[in-house]
């Protein structure tokens, strides 16, 4: 059967007299798809698709030599049957331009949907199309679906590696690209091309493909194809883009050959160095020691701390290295680095404490290096560094206070005033440990002044008790000292400790200790104190019992009282001083050690009732009648101390005594208040014959009194002033004089002057004699 | 025992004396200009040689800002957003900020209002005495010029109004890191801002004592 035939069957309808189990007359249909007559070719593509061998190749054959439109339309109609045996015309540089121009206007999904249909049927031949196509189409190469499994790839070794060494060695770059984004997709499949792909980003131009190479070559992670990277990283006509993925590449490879390139890029800059320091990061441990060499360099510190930081806490040890044996300008970068790595597992301030730690040390190098990184990092340091000056090594504090010094009082003063608005507690304990800590008056006062308020200390936490109670135990006094003047604001607690700082060897700091349990007001500090007021170390006896005397409370009476016949002065003047405070209830008791025969006792006791409130005097009228002369003696003299605040509690009592002993008793101590209103009750006292209680009352008023006598004896009789002068002996010269002027002037008493020269005449000389008179001369003015 | 203080050749890393150590912070976009108006101010003379940078671009100057003897510490945060984890830090202890917007890009104005909350939180003591300064002015004309500084004084008076109580005032200049156009002005006014910032808290803990 020829062509002509078959040409006649068509014509005339009659396909069945076609044999189609020939494959001969398959062939001659195959032309026929090529026919002038549209009928023809319509019919014979109609014929050669019913059948159920299908000569495709044939078809994809005659096209090639007769690319004839309407086998084109067959082929793409009836795609999903031509999809097996495409891969092999796409993959060859003859047929690959017809039959790409055949499959360029399907869209990737439905390219994909035929690949779909063909692989039920033929699923490796369908499955090599689409691993052809991604080479080729960069549409399709794009695509997420995928018929290209692991299995796929072992089993067809062999022809992919074919389709990926033709198209990546293809000169026309957008094939090597398209292969190698294939293969980025399908790391296994670049391990089949892997010699290709180190070619390439050794030579290739195109840095598109370089990129993809460098991704690919990192996919495969075989360390040992870091060395092209390396190679290639060194060309400088690469653009950033291209440096970055290979950077990127040598990181995850982790081949440690890398560091050194890596760590070059840091002078380079963003972003190549941060790329760089992330993948120095990806290598781990063994880049440290490079980066610390690289620390010599101060433009590589934000990207050694970058890489660092990543790397985590093994970077310490290195950089504790550094500061110890690098280079002045490697330990000063370490010192920061220490505290920008380390701080993002111990926060900023925990990072700043490594560093300071650092100045226990002995080495000044190092200290100047964390001095200097301290200073960088401004007042945050200066937190961590007050924090330090409780520190237990001793060397730390005074390195800490030395490097607080370089910062100064305005720059502390700022970063505890930071605080201030965010963490209260914190500003209080800093400014606490400064105020007991610092060496100098100016930052203790600014310390004090961030702590306490009104003296009333802003936050009383148990840590900044802690501290307090810690600088009750350091060695300096001074520290104690100080510790002890905050104490009293944590209240009763403070008392054990204090309590302990009265056998303390610097007495300022015993003085403090119970200063400061006086101001705690408190019952446990009031037993301590009785205790403490007791003891035979005069000094503390003192406090103590000034501070019992403050809290005023009835209890301590007995210890006061004992104090008062202690033979140390001080001791018993703070007796005085604590009973004076108490006032009443300590005051029955001490007027009756009135008659004590301890001097000590009575003096102290007159000093302190003669400073209490007069009222006091009223328990001691019920003894005025009983009690003897050395009590009386005595009561005069705390009434002469109160003066003439108690004339008003004796008058009253004198009023109303009706005992006469008493009522003696009570004129002589109002004489002794210096009450004048009494003159007449003297003056008919002296002249009723009791001269000596009326002498002892006028002269215990004194020259104060002459006013209100004279003025009493000018209202009296003629004969009652005359018995009064008569009878006055003994009263003292300055009142005499007195009466004698007062008589010379005035008409009511001028005729008593003979009678005053003759019954006074010696106190008159007395007087004379003081003053440096002649007698005689001077009795002859009022003779 | 610990009155012992160094002798000054004992240690003799202190080129700074016994200064206020005043950091700045220049924030603001990628692009504004940061860096430029850092070296536009400092010229030559500044020291670089102690303090290079850890993670920002750092820079002291010394200056006498009204009676005191200060260190300006500037640093430069431009360009580091990708040290994220980083950033946050250089914010602690900041005494000031410089927020910089381009004149030509409105968007870097709108973007200056996450800088000024990173501020906020960065410092650890609240919000600080900040100006905003709109750079490139040379590349703008007097209208647009005229523009900007009502959107700006809109905005600052948003500022002032939410910062009222801080003892500062946010203040606008207009900047040109190339025809050095009010660089000085914006720096010098910062810094006494932050003098009397730091006499205004002094004052208000006055009143509380």
């Amino acid at each position: 059967m020829n062509i002509d035939t078959l040409r006649s069957y068509l014509q005339n309808n009659q396909q069945d007299k076609i044999p189609l189990g020939n494959l001969k007359v398959l062939h001659i249909l195959v032309e026929l798809m090529a026919d002038s007559d549209e009928r023809i070719r319509k019919k014979s593509s109609d014929l050669i698709f019913s059948t159920e061998f299908i000569p495709t190749k044939n078809i994809v054959e005659f096209y090639l030599k007769n690319p004839h439109p309407h086998i084109k339309q067959v082929i793409i109609k009836n795609l999903n049957y031509f999809i097996p045996i495409l891969y092999e015309y796409l993959n060859s540089n003859s047929s690959f331009d017809l039959i790409y121009d055949i499959i360029s206007p399907f869209k990737p999904d439905q390219l994909f949907k035929s690949i779909q249909e063909s692989y039920k049927i033929v699923p490796i031949l369908s499955t090599l199309t689409e691993l052809t196509l991604r080479t080729c189409d960069s549409d399709f190469s794009n695509l997420v679906d995928s018929f290209i499994t692991y299995n796929f790839i072992s089993m067809q070794t062999k022809e992919i590696k074919k389709i990926l060494s033709y198209r990546i060695k293809q000169s026309n770059t957008i094939f090597p690209e398209l292969t190698l984004l294939t293969v980025t997709k399908y790391p296994e499949l670049a391990v089949l091309i892997i010699k290709n792909i180190r070619d390439i980003i050794l030579k290739d131009k195109s840095e598109v493909n370089i990129q993809y190479g460098s991704l690919a070559l990192m996919l495969v992670d075989e360390p040992k194809n870091s060395d092209v990277l390396i190679e290639r990283l060194a060309n400088k006509n690469d653009s950033t883009e291209t440096k970055l993925a290979i950077i990127e590449a040598l990181g995850n490879l982790g081949n440690d050959n890398a560091c050194e390139v890596l760590i070059e890029q840091f002078e380079k800059g963003e972003p190549l160095a941060y790329y760089a320091a992330r993948s120095l990061a990806l290598l781990g441990d063994n880049v440290l020691p490079f980066l610390i060499s690289a620390l010599e360099d101060d433009k590589n510190i934000p990207f050694i701390i970058e890489t660092m930081k990543r790397i985590g806490d093994s970077s310490y040890d290195h950089l504790m290295t550094a500061l110890h044996k690098g280079k002045r300008n490697v330990r000063r970068n370490a010192a920061q680095c220490l505290t920008l790595v380390m701080s993002e597992k111990y926060g900023y301030v925990g990072a700043i404490r490594l560093l300071t730690g650092q100045l226990a040390g002995k080495n000044p190098s190092i200290i100047e290096a964390v001095t200097e990184a301290l200073l960088t990092l401004g007042t945050p340091s200066i937190r961590v560094l007050i924090e330090e000056l409780i520190e237990d090594d001793l060397r730390l504090r005074k390195n800490a206070i030395e490097v607080l010094h370089y910062f100064g009082s305005d720059n502390i003063d700022l970063c505890l005033d930071g605080l201030l608005d965010v963490d209260l507690s914190l500003v209080v304990k800093l400014g606490v440990i400064l105020y007991l800590y610092y060496p100098t008056e100016e930052l203790q006062n600014l310390g004090y002044s961030f702590a306490l308020r009104s003296g009333k200390l802003l936050s009383k936490e148990d840590e900044i008790f802690k501290i307090v109670l810690k600088s009750l135990g350091e060695i300096d006094h001074e520290i104690r000292e100080k510790g002890c003047r905050i104490m009293p604001q944590f209240g009763a607690k403070a008392v054990p400790a204090l309590s302990n700082l009265l056998t303390d060897p610097n007495i300022q700091v015993r003085r403090t200790a119970v200063e400061s349990l006086r101001r705690i007001k408190n019952k446990r500090a009031l037993i301590t104190l009785i205790n403490a007021a007791k003891k035979s170390d005069d000094i503390i006896a003192e406090i103590s019992t000034r501070a019992l005397g403050e809290l005023k409370d009835p209890g301590v009476i007995d210890v006061i009282i004992n104090n008062m016949k202690r033979p140390k002065q001080l001791v018993r003047d703070a007796a005085v001083y604590a009973a004076v405070n108490i006032g009443a209830p300590i005051a029955k008791k001490l007027f009756s050690n009135l008659n004590s025969p301890n001097n000590n006792l009575v003096n102290a006791t007159v000093d302190a009732i003669g400073q209490m409130d007069s009222k006091v005097l009223e328990l001691t009228f019920s003894n005025l009648k009983s009690k003897d002369e050395r009590w009386f003696r005595n009561l005069q003299r705390i009434v002469e101390e109160m003066g003439p605040s108690a004339i008003p509690v004796l008058k009253a009592r004198y009023t109303k005594e009706k005992n006469e002993k008493a009522r003696t008793r009570l004129i002589i101590l109002l004489s002794k208040a210096k009450d004048t209103s009494i003159m007449l009750d003297l003056i008919k006292m002296i002249n009723e014959g009791n001269m000596k209680t009326g002498v002892t009352a006028l002269n215990n008023i004194g020259v104060d009194g002459s006013k209100q006598l004279v003025k009493e004896l000018k209202n009296a009789s003629l004969k009652q002033k005359r018995t009064f002068i008569e009878k006055s002996k003994g009263i003292d010269s300055e009142i005499v004089i007195n009466l004698l002027q007062a008589a010379n002037k005035t008409d009511k008493l001028e005729k008593l002057t003979p009678l005053i020269l003759k019954s006074h005449i010696r106190a008159i000389r007395k007087y004379c004699q003081d003053e440096n008179l002649n007698y005689n001369n001077f009795i002859k003015n009022f003779q | 025992m610990y009155k012992q203080f160094p002798d000054k050749e004992e240690v003799n890393i202190l080129s700074y004396g016994q200064k206020l150590y005043l950091k700045i912070i220049l924030a603001g976009e990628a692009g504004v200009g940061k860096t430029s108006l850092r070296r536009s101010y400092l010229g030559d003379g500044f020291i670089t040689e102690h303090l290079q940078t850890i993670g920002a671009d750092f820079a002291s100057l010394p200056k006498k800002v009204q009676d005191y003897s200060v260190l300006f510490q500037i640093w430069d945060i431009a360009g580091q957003k990708i040290f994220e984890s980083l950033r946050m830090l250089y914010y602690k202890g900041a005494l000031g900020a410089l927020m910089v917007f381009d004149a030509k890009k409105s968007t870097t104005l709108k973007k200056l209002d996450q800088w000024i909350t990173e501020l906020e939180t960065g410092t650890e003591r609240g919000i600080v005495p900040f100006s905003i300064l709109g750079n490139k002015m040379d590349l703008i004309s007097p209208a647009t010029r005229e523009k900007i500084r009502a959107k700006v004084s809109t905005y600052i008076q948003t500022l002032n109004k939410k910062y009222k109580d801080r003892g500062f005032k946010v203040e606008y200049f207009e900047t040109s890191a190339k025809t050095d156009e009010n660089v000085s002005n914006a720096f010098d006014n910062l810094g006494s801002k932050i003098i009397d910032f730091i006499q205004f808290r002094k004052d208000m803990r006055g009143k509380s004592t």
